[in-house]
This record gives structure tokens, sequence and C-alpha cells, in this order.
């Protein structure tokens, strides 16, 4: 056996304990990347199948590529159809509609309205995106459901009808009023013979007699409409309503959940449909005939199905070579579309996903946390057998043999954690698996994907562990026989040069992030990467430079206070840590990739969470009436309400038009959210802002709220939030304008790419034009406007802007009045405690039997406060007024109808107040936050393996010294202290460092996030949570000392001479 | 020293047996050793390798327990001690210096000799003696230096002066110029013997060099764990002689 492998076994079975922790640290971090990957692959193993099944029976689909031509020419399906692989060409239109159900009487607030519902109570069918829905896994790409490009996949949305109730409604008793929710699947005409997917019930259409009809719908569209085999149901399109009658119910293509905008391929410009041109997995099938009929001849062919002959499928490849190159010749421009495509499309659709990104992060947290624990261990090792190297060196074994030796434990360590994180992630699949069976729904495996990415990070960490230790086990002299001990204390100069480097280093993150794109304007893009690139490593690597010096402070100011608490002589610990710098710089350092994790997600967590509380600009409650409205005649006797404070109660004037061009520049950004929209809220200036107290306590960031009275009032001039112009770099005096929705339904230009099929230009799009006056601050507005009902057309939206409020309302066509702002008067909440506390139990009845959830007044336990009970009778007393008007539903967003975040009085009257907003995303979000700092987390359960292993090697190496503190009278409970003080001393080196570190690159985060458009315009303050923090600080502490139990306890029970006769065995 | 410690013996060594297990193999390091050691007396304990000398000092400065028979320092029998007491009393009365690296790497000379006095929470209350001592031993200089700047010496001279630190009635030491050259060997066992003199302290030394016996009163020579004989040294008038009559013991049969 060689040398090097000889010397490795005989320490390993020398220290079995020590090789157990190390193993079982390296193979718990192995196990993370094992279950994380495989979660991967078996999501990822999903796509042949589901891309196979999008196919249904077709082998090949052509789609357009150039979306100002978003349809096929027709003489590709002519040329295609002389190919004698070819079984069948289906020339297919698909278009945007809305489908309803003429016997329904839809009730939107039954069921738990959660996310996936598809209702659209807008008449535009532009309806509410599901994407914020907690349904959603994609963080990006996932564009509205509902917008009925004609090109684009219902994306985003296929889970969401399938998981969400259906939406069938009360029919009993009441009378067919023609409150129709739209659904919007696909219009597809075709003229296929047979069905793309299996058919549920009933037959295909009949492609050769339009005239009767006949249409086949998806069977979760008709799920949701209620609509059954035989059914009638009108099909809209623009203006106009078409009867058709439902001749069968069909299968629905898989939703592709990936396929965004990423999904092109490599290379290709922004702007190209790529697969979001496929087929629609929502539709309602009729004639081609019946299609055109409706569209009045618009309707142009958009795709092309194509099947091979069954002998040809073998031969798919030969017939894509050879028509992939026709088919781009064609004008417009096509692509062909196999099933390879497809399935990669919906690979890179992940590559962004946070699956994916979940993947790296474990295996780069594993990866990091086997290189210290391996760094530790080797380090330990080194330390421990200076004298050992020393002798093999001076009986003839090279500088080579003896890094052989460290490099061949390392290989060991690594090998262990492989095989047994395999084994462990396996056994724990298949037990989780076992468990929930539903957790992976096409069975986990451990791929080779997995196997390989386990042996990356376990290897790559052993071996960029090993590195340093082997070369100081290689600098060790024969002569160091002689000495007695080879202490490496921390040398003055490179601690101090160290730790002036590393900060030097740090320093160089925040300025990239705040100081160099105001000064050398960078586009944000770049601005991002850089800071991934450069700002992130130099971070890292400054902090890990300051470790040396940490440890040597925090030992120094800290040490004494440990030994104080435990009571012994503070002398006793000075330098253990310092001196074996090593070794706590490794498993410090370990320790802090977790920990320093956590830290900085909560504090990046809750310092983003802060511009999204609303702030005090907010009146004290907003109401919306949801169905039909009041007539301004009834303003008066709104405000003349009790409990609202006199003279402190406006109505507004809300709209929610898209803006005429892309000033936020929202097209070109990979976003959650499309910024194309803004709020307009019309206002009384001079109600809503004037006095020392203004009703509406916006802080003017640009221009004053005098001069922005003035000029509201004459007109077409605005107020906006000072983000908007950042992002739009508007300044004040200039001009933006809108598009009033309700005035050109289908001539409205879609947001994004695809402008319509054509129409732009038929008509010239009729737009208001508002000009800046002034900008504030609106912190929290977003929120504000997400569950109030302020956001009427869209989920998201670029900003809140004020104007004057009769340009509004006769901009926009208003006619009645929807929104009111006011103050209540705490005083009268306190006067009518009981009555309000009577609304409060009738609301929570109300809720028992017709809704889920309220806001935390009606909490019994809780009593309510003076001001909520002002607001619970107001609402009482608006809910009477309003009842009085009852009248259709008003247009919302999906979310400006959940129940939890605002309290509903009646049908109509929804109250939104800040204290309810607040408590709604603390709550949510800080879960969110926990929930991202789990695999944080278990790093640091990992590493910690790692301490006790450096508390073990360091009371091994000193065993000696123990014998000698013994012999000199140290009782074995004093030993006991001082290596619990060891501990605990790590675990507060770590927690200094941890804070830093979080600190620090949480304050980046929200620096950079700057540039990230979702949170556009928040300017983030940072913020640290203490609490949150506290826990992780602690948590580590108790770890370190648990870690520290066991040397301690086993020293401490040694007996002083075997403590002298094996620390001399064991230099 | 109270009124009980100057009544009793200092060191009373009867019937002492210890064994190490080994597996299956039992190994007989002291077998029904008796000793008694009068107060002020400096006491060289001889012996081949593996004789049984180092246990027989382990032993007596209770940091092991023997297997049989009585260990008494001032009269106080160490067996019937609990671990607590018993680190406490040796810490009191009992000073130790080893062959080598007897001191705590991380600590500078100064801290090393206060040692036991740091372990009893007391470190700061020895000033003068510790001054005193450090002046004795020459260390003035090298108090703020740590052990591996210091030469074997030095250290030994350190280990010394912690072993006298808390004036323990019996200072013990393990071969203490062992890793010495002659001359510094010399210069340690003057100063052990001058110390033990001047404040009336009882010593130990075990070693097997003729060089380091002269300087004690009485040698006491171990065989395969047993006490072999025991004899004065004033009757030898020189190094050689005494190691001549040694010679003659040990290689009888
Ligand atoms: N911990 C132990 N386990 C087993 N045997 C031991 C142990 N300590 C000492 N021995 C054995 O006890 C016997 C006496 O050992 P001791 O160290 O007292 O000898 P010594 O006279 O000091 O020898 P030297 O002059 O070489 O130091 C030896 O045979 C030794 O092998
Ligand atoms: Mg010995």
């Amino acid at each position: 056996m060689n040398v090097a492998c000889k010397l490795t076994l005989s320490y390993a079975l020398r220290h079995p304990a020590r090789m157990l922790l190390t193993s079982l640290a390296m193979i718990a971090s192995a196990c993370i990347v094992v279950w994380v990957v495989s979660g991967y692959d078996a999501l990822a193993s999903q796509f042949g199948r589901q891309a196979a099944e999008y196919l249904g029976r077709y082998d090949f689909f052509i789609v357009p590529e150039d979306p100002k031509a978003p349809f096929l020419d027709m003489d590709l399906v002519a040329s295609l159809q002389k190919d004698p692989d070819v079984a069948e060409v289906t020339p297919v239109t698909q278009q945007p509609t809305r489908v309803v159900n003429p016997n329904t009487f839809p009730d939107m607030d039954d069921g738990p309205g959660g996310p996936g519902r598809r209702i659209s109570p807008l008449p535009l069918g532009e309806g509410p995106g599901v994407r914020a829905g907690r349904g959603q896994r994609q963080s990006g790409n996932v564009l509205s459901a509902h917008r009925p490009h004609p090109n684009s996949l219902p994306k985003g949305e296929g889970t969401g009808p399938r998981r969400g109730a259906p939406a069938g409604g009360r029919q009993g008793g009441r009378p067919p009023l023609r409150f129709f929710v739209p659904v919007s699947p696909t219009l597809v005409g075709t003229d296929a013979a047979s069905p793309p997917y299996p058919m549920v019930k009933g037959t295909w259409i009949d492609p050769k007699h339009p005239e009767r009809r006949g249409a086949v719908i998806g069977k979760n569209a008709a799920e949701q409409l209620d609509l059954k085999l035989g059914d009638e149901a009108l099909v809209i399109f623009g203006p106009k309503e078409f009867q058709i009658k439902i001749a069968g119910l069909i299968e629905e293509g898989p939703s592709q959940m990936g396929m965004g905008r990423r999904m092109r391929p490599p290379g290709s410009d922004a702007s190209r449909t790529g697969i979001e041109a496929g087929p629609a997995s929502s539709a309602i099938y009729v004639p081609l005939a019946l299609a055109k009929h409706f569209t009045r001849d618009q309707a142009k062919i958009n795709l092309i199905n194509v099947q091979l002959k069954p002998e040809a499928k073998a031969r798919t490849a030969e017939f894509r070579k050879k028509w992939e190159v026709q088919i781009a010749k064609a004008r417009p421009i096509a692509s062909l579309l196999g099933v390879e495509d497809i399935k990669s499309g919906m690979e890179e659709g992940m590559m962004g996903s946070r699956v994916k990104q979940q993947a790296w992060a474990a295996t780069g947290l594993s990866l990091l946390a086997a290189l210290f624990i391996i760094f530790t261990t080797l380090s330990m090792g080194v330390t421990e057998r200076v004298r050992q190297f020393a002798v093999m060196r001076a009986v003839g074994l090279t500088r080579g043999q003896v890094a052989q030796v460290i490099a061949a434990e390392g290989i060991l360590l690594a090998l262990i954690g492989w095989g047994g994180g395999l084994l462990a992630g396996w056994a724990l699949l298949a037990f989780s698996a076992s468990r929930q069976p539903g957790l992976f729904s096409a069975g986990a495996t451990v791929g080779l994907g997995c196997i390989l990415f386990t042996g990356l990070s376990s290897l790559g960490g052993a071996l960029a562990g090993s590195l340093l230790p082997a070369w100081r086990s290689m600098s060790v002299q024969p002569l160091e026989v002689l000495s007695p001990h080879r202490l490496l204390r921390p040398n003055c100069f490179w601690t101090v040069f160290s730790g002036a480097v590393g900060l030097a280093l740090i320093a160089v993150n925040p300025i990239l992030v705040f100081v160099a794109p105001s000064s050398f304007s960078l586009d944000s893009d770049n601005i991002y990467y850089i800071y991934m690139a450069v700002g992130c490593t130099t971070m890292a690597v400054g902090f890990l430079l300051l470790t040396p010096a940490t440890i040597v402070i925090v030992e120094r100011l800290l040490g004494p206070v440990v030994a104080w608490i435990l009571r012994f002589e503070p002398r006793l610990l000075r330098n253990q840590l310092g001196s074996n710098l090593w070794r706590t710089l490794g498993t410090t350092t370990a320790l802090t990739v977790g920990l320093g994790l956590f830290v900085s997600m909560q504090i990046w967590g809750y310092s983003m969470l802060e511009p999204f509380k609303p702030g005090d600009w907010n009146p004290d409650v907003l109401v919306s009436l949801q169905r039909g409205g009041l007539p301004d005649a009834e303003i008066r006797a709104v405000q003349a309400t009790a409990g609202i404070r006199a003279g402190r109660c406006i109505p507004l004037a809300v709209e929610q038009p898209k803006l005429a061009s892309d000033i936020t520049g929202s097209e070109g950004r990979q976003s959650v959210i499309q910024q194309n929209n803004v709020i307009m809220i019309g206002l009384d200036p001079e109600a809503a802002l004037s006095g020392d107290d203004p009703l509406l306590d916006v802080k003017f960031v640009e221009g004053s709220a005098k001069e922005a009275i003035a000029k509201l009032k004459q007109g077409r001039y605005c107020i906006v939030p000072d983000h908007f112009l950042r992002a739009t770099k508007l300044k004040l005096g200039d001009s933006f304008s809108l598009i009033p929705p309700n005035l050109s339904p289908l001539r409205a230009p879609r947001s994004g790419r695809g402008e319509g099929q054509g129409v732009r230009g038929a008509s010239p799009i009729r737009t208001v034009k508002y000009t800046i006056i002034g900008a504030v601050k609106l912190p929290g507005w977003h929120w504000m406007t997400k569950f109030s009902g302020l956001r009427k057309r869209e989920g998201r939206s670029a900003a809140m802007v004020f104007a004057n409020y009769d340009d509004v309302q006769k901009d926009f066509a208003l006619r009645q009045v929807n929104f009111f702002w006011m103050d209540v008067d705490p005083g009268y909440g306190a006067k009518h405690m009981d009555e309000a506390v009577q609304v409060a139990r009738r609301l929570k009845d109300e809720a028992k039997a017709h809704r889920p959830t309220f806001g935390p007044p009606t909490e019994e336990d809780k009593p309510l406060d003076a001001q909520q009970a002002a607001v619970l009778l107001v609402g009482d007393a608006l809910q009477k007024i309003a009842e009085r008007h009852p009248g259709e539903k008003q247009p919302v967003n999906m979310q400006g109808t959940w129940t939890g975040p605002a309290i509903m009085f009646g049908e109509s009257v929804r109250i939104t107040t800040p204290e309810i907003i607040f408590d709604r995303i603390t709550g949510r979000a800080g879960s969110m936050i926990w929930a991202s700092c789990t695999l944080p987390l278990v790093t640091l359960l990992i590493t910690s393996l790692g301490v006790v292993n450096t508390v073990m090697a360091s009371v091994r190496a000193r065993r000696w010294e123990f014998g000698v503190l013994r012999s000199q009278g140290v009782t074995r409970w004093g030993l006991f202290r001082m290596i619990l003080a060891e501990g605990l001393l790590i675990g507060l080196i770590t927690c200094v460092l941890s804070l830093g570190f979080g600190v620090f690159s949480g304050w980046c985060g929200t620096g950079i996030s700057q540039y990230v458009s979702f949170f556009g315009g928040l300017n983030p303050p940072l913020v640290i949570p203490w609490l949150p923090l506290a826990f992780g600080f602690g948590l580590t502490l108790l770890l370190c000392l648990a870690a520290a139990l066991y040397p301690a306890v086993a020293t401490g029970r040694t007996e002083p001479l075997r403590l002298l006769q094996e620390g001399r065995a064991a230099l | 020293m109270n009124a009980s410690c100057h009544s009793a013996s200092p060191l009373q060594i009867e019937h002492l047996t210890k064994c190490f297990r080994q597996g299956e193999a039992v190994i007989e390091a002291l077998r029904n050793v008796s000793l008694t050691i009068r107060r002020g007396e400096f006491v060289v304990v001889m012996g081949a390798s593996g004789s049984g000398k180092s246990t027989l000092l382990h032993v007596m400065a209770g940091l092991t327990r023997p297997d049989g028979g009585k260990v008494a320092v001032d009269g106080e029998d160490l067996a019937a001690m609990a671990d607590s007491d018993l680190t406490r009393f040796r810490r009191r009365r009992i000073g130790l210096v080893f062959q080598a690296f007897n001191l705590i790497p991380t600590l500078t000379a100064r801290d090393n000799v206060l040692l036991p006095l740091l372990a009893d929470g007391r470190g700061d209350s020895a000033e003068g003696r510790l001054n005193d001592l450090l002046d004795r031993l020459d260390l003035r200089k090298r108090a703020a230096h740590r052990p591996d700047a210091l030469s074997g010496g030095e250290q030994q001279r350190v280990a010394i002066a912690r072993a006298l630190i808390a004036q323990p009635s019996i200072v013990l030491a393990d071969e203490p110029t062992g890793s010495l050259d002659s001359v510094t060997g010399q210069g340690i066992c003057r100063l052990l013997q001058e110390m033990c003199r001047e404040q009336q302290r009882t010593i130990v030394v075990v070693t097997h060099e003729p060089a380091v016996a002269v300087w004690g009163q009485r040698i006491v020579v171990l065989k395969d764990g047993r006490v072999l004989t025991e004899f004065p040294t004033a009757q030898f008038a020189d190094v050689h002689a005494l190691a001549a009559h040694y010679q003659d013991i040990v290689s009888a049969p």
C-alpha cells in the first residue's frame, strides 16, 4: 500500500470519532444536494411527457414567428399536404374570446376566492392576472392569463383552474340576470376531422356543418362555466354575441407553466414569439368557417398542426430537416415546433425558475459547507501532526508524499460524503415519497445528474478544502521534531493587513451599488451583472479576509465576558482561538456561510418589506363600492355619516388606464410585472391636500402642495410618486398620455408584445394627456391598491397618480362614485363601542355563512379599539347608503375581491385600512422570508457538526495542556467550563461575522433591487429585524454550546494522568 | 502551614500498588512500595527505565489513584479525597515539574507561573512573591514571553517557579533536567536545593542521572516497581563514587 494511504487510514482509525463526525457532516451536506436536485429532476422529467401531451396526436406545430404578422402563409399548408410522409395538415385559427354561460348567475364571492380562479369580472377579458396568486411557482415571465393575444398560450395559469374551485354559480331562485362572468378560453377554428386531445364526453365538431353551431370545449373551462353537454353558450367577440351549442368536452393540453419569454431559443431577439404561439390549452373548438363568421373574417390562420403517417413517425428528424428551412423561408416567417423544441423550451423556461435557482443554491451552499468542513478537519490534522510530519520528513519522505497524506484524507472524506450522501438522500426521498405521495408526482429518482452534482460538491469541496492544509503540511521542516509545539499564533502584521484588505474589498460592493450607477450612468442590467459578478465576490472574499482580525478582536473583547459568565479565570481562555487560527477560521467561516445567509436574507427581506408597508400618508379608511355606485347626490350623505371626521371625507374618481407609450420601459424587462398602466385617482385637490393636516398627508419631493392644488384645479395636471419620475425619466412639467379603457375595448393596444391583431391603425386610439406638476413620496401604495379594489383592470401598476376629480371623471367616463377616502373619529367609536361590537358580531356571523375570513377587528379575544370601532360603524352606515343604489358589479382585479385583506359590509362596501394591510403583509412576508431561510438554517445545522469536530480537535491537541492544568489544580468542572467557553466564543465570533456580512449584503441587496424592475422605485431603508436575528444567533450559540458539550464532558471526566500521557502520545 | 502539617510527616506511603491494564496484559508498575519522607528533605528516586519512578510520582501527586495501599500528604489520605478536593489539594500543597513540555504554550511565562493561583482564582494575590521568584530564577526579562520563545532551561525555570508559587509543602519533579544540558541541569538542581533549604520545602526528584542525584539527601532506588534499597548521599565523596555505587546496586542480580 502507498505510504500516504497507509498513514491516512491509520490516522482515520486512530480517531474514529472525528472520522465519524466529519463523515456525517459531509454526508449531510451531500444529502441536501440529492434532495434538491432530485426534486428538480423529478420536475424536469415530466417535461418529456408533458411536451408529448401538449402535441396531442400531432407531431409538429407550425407557428408564426413574426409578432408583426401573427399569421401563416397558406401556401405552406398546400405544400405540406403534398409531402408523402404527411397524414394530416390542419390549419387553425386561434382567437381570444369570451365565453359565458347565460344561465348562470355567478357569485364572485362564493368559494374560496383563491388565486386560481379564472373568472374575470371585467367586460374586456383583460381580467385580473392570476400571476400574483400563491399558486404560482414561477417567479418571472408569467404574463396575464387572460390577455387575449391571439398567439399567446394562456401561460402561467394552467394549474389555476384545476386547483381552483369550480366557478359554478348558484342557480336556484335567482333570475337569470345577465351578469356575465366571462371565462376566456381561446376560440379555436379548425376543420380537423378528429380532436387534438382525447374527448371526455360527446362528439367532436363537424367541420362540414358549421351552421349547426356545434362546439367542443375544454373540460376545465366547461367546469368553470358550469356548461354541460348540450348546453347553449355565448361567444362574445367584440360587440357581438354568438350562440353555440356544446357538442363535446375535451381534455385540455397541459399548461405551459414554464413557457415564458425565456423559452425562446438563445440568441433570439426579444420580440420573437417562439413557442408562445403554440396551441391554447384552454380552448373552445368550432369549425373554421364558424370562427371566421364570428370574427367577421378577421381570423387568419395562425397555427398549422401536422401529423405524420404512422410509418413516417420514426423519421421525424428527417422531416424536420426537410421542412425547417422551407418553413423559415415562408412569408410571414414561421417556425416548426416538435416535441424536442417544446421540451427544451420548458426546460429553458425552468432555467430561471425558483426550482432551478434552489438547486444551484443548494449545491453551492453544500459545496461551501463541504469545503469548510474538510478544510477545518484537515487543518486540525496538520496542526496536530506537525511533529509527526517533521519525523516523516526527517526519515526521508518528500514534501509531495506528506501533502499526499492530507490530500488522501480529503478525498477519502469526500468519497464517504458522496456515497453516504447519495444513500442518505435516496433514503430520505423514498421516505418522504412514502409519507407524502403527491410530493413527487413523477417519482423521485436519484438520477445521473444528481449523482454528478453531489460528487461535484463533495469532491470539489474536498479539493479546495485540502489545498491550504496540504501546503502547510509541506512546509513542515524536519527540524520541527525538536521544537515543543508549533504554535500558529496570529501574526499581528498579517492579521491587520488582511483585515485592512478585507475592509477595502467589502467596501467595493456598496460603492458599486450605491455610488457607481449614478456617477457612471450604467444601465440597470449591467449594474445587476456587475453586482453579481464583482460585488458579491469581493464582499465574500473581504469578509473571509476580515475573519482573522475578527477572531482576535472578539476573543480579546468577549473572552473575558464569557470567562466571567462561566466564572473562571479569563487568562486561561486567552488566545486559545487566536492561537489556533486556521482551525478557528475554518469553523467560523463554515458557520458563517449558514448564519450569514440567514441574517442577510432576514435583513434583505424585512428591508424590502418596509416600502410596502402602508405609509402615514394614507387616510384612515379607503372605501370602495364594488356593486353599482353612488350618484353624485349621495356624496353629501356619505360625508355626513356619523363617525367620519368633519370635512375629512372625499369622493375619488378611479380608473386604471394603460400608458399610451412604454415610458416605464416595462416591455424590455424580464419582470413579473408589466408596469404599463397607472392608477388614476381623481380628487378635490383643495379638500385632499390643503391645510396643516391634510387628509392626504403626502410629502412633496418636487413641487409643493400649494402650487399643485392651484394647477390641479386648472385641469389635466397630476401628481405622481417620486419613483415614477425616476423610472420614466420624466420631469415636472412633462406630460404623458393614457388610454381610457372603456372607450375602445378591443382596440386598446395590449401590453407587451403584440399590438392586437393588426387592428392598430384601423381607428386612431383616443388618449388623454396629463402634465406632471408634483412628485410625492407614497410608501406602500402598492399594497394599498392591491386588495382595496383600486386596481380595476390589471394586477399591477406603475404608479398611483393624483389628478383633479372632474378631469378623471370626464376622461374615463365614470358615471357613479365608487371610492371614498376618509378619516374616522375614534371618539365616536369609543362612545358607541357596544354598537360596534354588534357590527363586528354580525360581520363575523355573515363571514361564517358566506365568507371565509375577515379583518382583525372581529377577533373576539382581541377587543376592538376606538379606531376600529369607528371604522366598523362607518362601514355599517355606508352599507345602508350603498344598498339604496344596487347595480352591476364593478371591474376589479382578483385580489380586490379577496376577503382577508379588507372588510366587506354586505355585497358592495369594501373597506381597506392601512392597519389591516399592514397586518396582512407583515404576516405573509414574514412566512415567505422564513421559508427562504430554510436552506441557510440547514447549512448552519450541518456545519455545526464541524464545530464538534473543531472543539474536539482543539481539546485533543491540548490534552497534555489540560493534563498540566489539572495537575496544577484546575478542577474538572473548571476544565469543562473552559471548553464550553471555547465553543461559545466560536459561536460569538460567528454571530459577529454573520451580522456584519448580513447587514452589508442585505443592504447592498436592497440597493440592487432598485435596478430590478419588480422592486423599482421602492428605495427601501435598511431594517434590521432583531427578533428573527436573535433567534438565529441564539440557535448558533446553542449549537456551539451543544457541540462543545461532549468534548467538555469527556475531557472533564478523564483522569489527569491520562490527559498527560495521551497528550504526550498525541504529539 | 498549620499545626497538623508540622506534626504529620509531609509524605507517607504505605504498601502502594499500581497496575496498568492493557487489554489482557496487566502491568504492575508499583508493587508494595512504602516510603516516608521527612519535612524539608530532598529525596531522589532512581531506577532503570520502566522501573516505576514516574508512576510513583504521579500517585504521590494525586494525578492517578493507586490500586492498593495508602498515600498521605501532610497527614491527609489522598485516596479518601473526592476529585475536586484532590485537585484543590494539589493546587495548594503540591508543586509539579515535568521533564519537558511543561508549559501552556498559549500563556506567557508570567501567566504560566501564576497558573496554580489562577486556577484558584487568586491570580493577583501574589505579585510580590511572583516578582521575587522571577528575580531568583532570573526570569524577570522573559516574563512576557511565551514558552516557544524560551530556551529549555528557561522553560524549566518557569516550571519550577510555577511549582513554588503556591508555596506547596512538597515539590515533585520528574526528570526536571532530562532534556537539558549538564550545566543547565546543574543550575536547575542548585535552584531546587536552595529553594528547599530556604523555604523548608520537601522535594522529591525522579532521575536516573547520578549528577542530579548527588544534590539530594537520600536516594531511593526502584526496580520492577519495588523499592530495591535506599541510602543517604552524604557518604559519597563525589558524583563518580555515587554513580559507581548505583551501578553496583542496579546491576546486581
Ligand atoms: N498508562 C499506562 N498504561 C500502561 N502501562 C503503563 C502506563 N504508564 C506506565 N506504564 C508502565 O508502567 C511501568 C512503569 O512506568 P514509569 O513511567 O513509571 O517508568 P519510569 O521508571 O518512569 O521509566 P523512565 O525512566 O523511562 O521514565 C512501565 O513498564 C510502563 O510501561
Ligand atoms: Mg519516567
